[in-house]
């Protein structure tokens, strides 16, 4: 079994230079695939250059496409972010839908590496309405109250106790028989 | 309004009323406090109201329901969203599962969500990506089998852009819930 994802660094979600607060700034900077004019291994990556690159290139006006043919070598890609990351990804015999698929995960990705999330959220603001504490919404009489108090003193449940509900339903019970009429 | 302790009693209904019992009814004389909860609940909305016609409520957070959970956003948050998720990176969600929204005076709840056009909450969709590698690991003791398996799931974080009034409190249309849909 593998303990590799307990060494993984972990963090809280982020987002590179406040990214979404006004708009949306995809945060790709330029992609580099790399793939042999011959190999078999490069299948995918030439079909998807032959077929799907110009879209690609059109939809993603931010993004800066590089092809680097080399030969007989396996082919790969390597994105490069905004924030001066950059991530490899070896696309040895893939196909053209798994060059696609990859190729929108580094689009999507902010550049950040991976890491295990502490937190699903963040936020600067914590609390708006103020932290609760046990005197929220208690009456302020107690800042001016003096101790041993004949009430505050006492636990707040001062209900029956178990006993005092006993004696009740015993006394309940005592109820006198109707008187009979006598024949 | 009248209300007897004696008359729900389950003695008290098995006696014959004509029968001299040692039980003596008890009643007990309730106020009617309608008029007056109806003028503090008027006083209350009118408060609420003025705070929003003069925007001096600050800044407000809500309850929203998104991809099944709920979570608490103020603007600027940025919120995890577990599984994949259908909207694209930089499209502009509206939030309409608005459960709650507060503010530092005042909390309007939802019965179970609040009006679409009382509350606007709007979410930009920042990044989509995928998970660190979590090993799955199944193991039967002493039944020689084991499995292994790799796994990253997707994520989108999204980022909160608005959380906003933009109605009025206890001031319905005539026809509501129809804005922004296609019939």
């Amino acid at each position: 079994m593998s303990n590799k994802h307990l060494f993984l660094p972990s963090g809280f979600i982020r987002t590179p230079l406040q990214n979404g607060l006004g708009r949306y700034i995809p945060q790709l900077q330029r992609i580099t695939l790399k793939f042999c004019k011959n190999h078999g291994g490069s299948r995918g990556v030439r079909d998807f250059i032959e077929t799907d690159l110009m879209e690609f290139a059109k939809t993603n006006p931010g993004t800066v496409v590089y092809l680097k043919p080399r030969r007989h070598r396996y082919p790969c890609m390597v994105a490069e972010y905004l924030n001066g990351e950059r991530e490899y990804l070896s696309c040895h015999e893939f196909s053209r839908a798994e060059i696609q698929k990859w190729l929108s995960y580094m689009c999507t990705r902010s550049g950040i590496p991976v890491m295990r999330f502490r937190k699903y959220n963040h936020t600067d603001y914590p609390s708006i309405q103020g932290v609760w504490n046990p005197f929220t919404h208690q009456a302020p009489e107690i800042n001016v109250a003096q101790f041993p108090h004949e009430i505050l003193s006492k636990p707040v449940d001062n209900g029956p106790t178990a006993t005092d509900q006993l004696i009740e339903i015993f006394k309940k019970t005592q109820i006198k028989d109707p008187v009979k009429p006598e024949h | 309004m009248l209300r007897s302790a004696a008359s729900n009693n389950f003695e008290g209904t098995k006696l014959n009323a004509s029968q001299p019992t040692s039980v003596k009814p008890q009643q007990e004389v309730l106020e009617n406090q309608q008029e007056s909860e109806i003028a503090i609940t008027k006083e209350t909305i009118e408060k609420v109201n003025s705070q929003i016609e003069l925007n001096s409520h600050g800044r407000l957070f809500a309850v929203i329901h998104l991809a099944g959970k709920q979570r608490r956003v103020t603007d600027g948050d940025l919120i995890m969203i577990e599984g994949a998720h259908p909207a694209d990176v930089g499209d502009v969600i509206r939030a309409e599962k608005v459960l709650l929204l507060g503010s530092r005076d005042f909390t309007l709840i939802g019965r179970p969500l609040l009006r679409p056009d009382l509350v606007r909450v709007e979410v930009t969709v920042v990044e989509k990506s995928l998970t660190h590698t979590k090993t799955v690991f199944r193991n039967r003791r002493r039944k020689n089998t084991r499995s292994i398996n790799f796994c990253r799931s997707h994520f989108s974080i999204m980022r909160i852009n608005c959380v906003r009034l933009e109605g009025l409190v206890d001031q319905r249309p005539e026809i509501e819930g129809v804005d922004g849909r296609v019939f």
